[in-house]
């Protein structure tokens, strides 16, 4: 399993964060992420409404060609994307759920940080640390 | 595939870089008496600097005593009663100061410490959002606040939750933490005035909550007499 790209919303579906893990950087690779990150978020909503279950972890979202996408609302009304190159073997939702408590983790510390502006992107080396080490271990 | 090393992996470097919450000696800790401290003097503070910078010319001019930097200093409890003549000069000793009448200063401290309590809301929110559910309705929300919140500030919970269920929600909780060392020597009403201003900062801390789980409301506290207090949540705009 690879992350390809791990992605956060707020409320209004803005995305506030967007890192990809592609080796090739170019503008197709960042475009082709905020478009998926953009249609995940209708799946989101449905999803939202329709389940009887309160859970934050949504699950598979949709599969797009060989990129699995898996979403995970905060009760705060952020949105986290994960966009992961499907394996060959199974992958168990178990890990997953770990891998956005995490970024979940992650992002409480990085908005009780007084000093980070609240309106606009979300800009911390910490977080960026967190996300690559990430990125790092799960790209086998 | 992740296995046991290379999520531990992830919780090492969390916790290195002190994201998880914790720091290496265990968890933070501080004592519990530190908040009703700091807020006392937050209030006191916040009346003192805010009279000083929009009023701090005019007293100096008016006063005869030597014009003092823009830092607030300790004076001691000789220096009040002389001083203490009318609403505009400096008051000092806290506690049993009388609530300066200027109700425009009022007006700005409340707008402070308001908004201090809605910060501190949001990121209480953000950190302490229940990990594992999602908070479904609004009535939802504001039982978390009575629960939660409360028990995280004042390690107690609301005494008591009316709702009209049309959005508006009463708040009471009849023995407010930070009421119980307060003492009023004239009695219960001139008392509770004067610890009105104590209260503004949880009413920001509530709307702040509120406002980060997506529900826009408006939030105003009252006391009819210490130690009791009630807080009216009003619903402006829903989740």
């Amino acid at each position: 399993m690879k992350i390809r790209c791990i992605a956060i919303l707020n409320r209004q579906d803005i995305p506030v964060y967007m890192r990809s893990f592609d080796e090739t950087l170019n503008e197709d690779s960042a475009v082709k992420y905020q478009y998926l990150a953009h249609t995940s978020v209708d799946v989101i909503e449905e999803r939202m409404a329709n389940t009887k279950s309160t859970d934050l972890y949504l699950g598979l979202l949709q599969t797009v060609g060989e990129l699995a996408i898996y979403g995970y609302v905060l009760n705060t009304g952020a949105r986290i994307i994960l966009v992961i190159s499907v394996p060959e073997s199974i992958v168990r939702s178990a890990a997953i759920r770990e891998i956005f408590q995490q970024i979940h983790a992650a992002y409480i510390a990085l908005v009780c940080n007084p000093f980070n502006n609240e309106q606009g992107k979300l800009v911390s080396s910490k977080f960026d640390l967190i996300v690559s080490e990430l990125g790092r271990v799960h790209s086998n | 595939m992740s296995n046991p090393q290379t999520v531990t992996a992830t919780a090492n470097l969390l916790a290195a870089l002190s994201l998880d919450g914790k720091d290496s000696a265990g968890d933070r800790q501080v004592n519990g008496s530190a908040l009703e401290l700091l807020i006392s003097e937050l209030v006191n503070t916040l009346t003192l600097t805010t009279q000083e910078t929009k009023w701090g010319s005019e007293t100096a001019a008016q006063s005869d005593e030597p014009k003092e930097e823009g830092a607030v200093e300790a004076r001691t409890l000789a220096d009040a009663p002389k001083r203490s003549t009318g609403a505009r000069s400096s008051p000092m000793v806290s506690g049993w100061q009388e609530v300066p009448d200027n109700s425009e200063l009022m007006e700005q401290v409340y707008v402070k410490l308001e908004l201090i309590g809605f910060r501190i809301g949001r990121r209480l929110a953000e950190r302490f959002a229940p990990p594992n559910r999602r908070l479904t309705d609004t009535l939802d929300i504001v039982k978390f606040v009575c629960k939660d919140i409360w028990m995280l500030m004042f390690n107690r919970q609301i005494d008591n939750l009316k709702t009209n269920h049309r959005g508006i929600y009463v708040l009471q909780d009849n023995k407010f933490k930070w009421f119980l060392r307060m003492s009023g020597n004239n009695g219960g009403a001139a008392a509770a005035r004067r610890a009105q201003p104590y209260i503004w900062l949880p009413c920001g801390i509530i709307r702040g909550v509120l406002d980060s789980y997506g529900v826009g409301t408006v939030v105003i506290a009252e006391t009819l007499g210490l130690p009791q207090c009630t807080f009216q949540i009003k619903v402006v705009s829903d989740a």
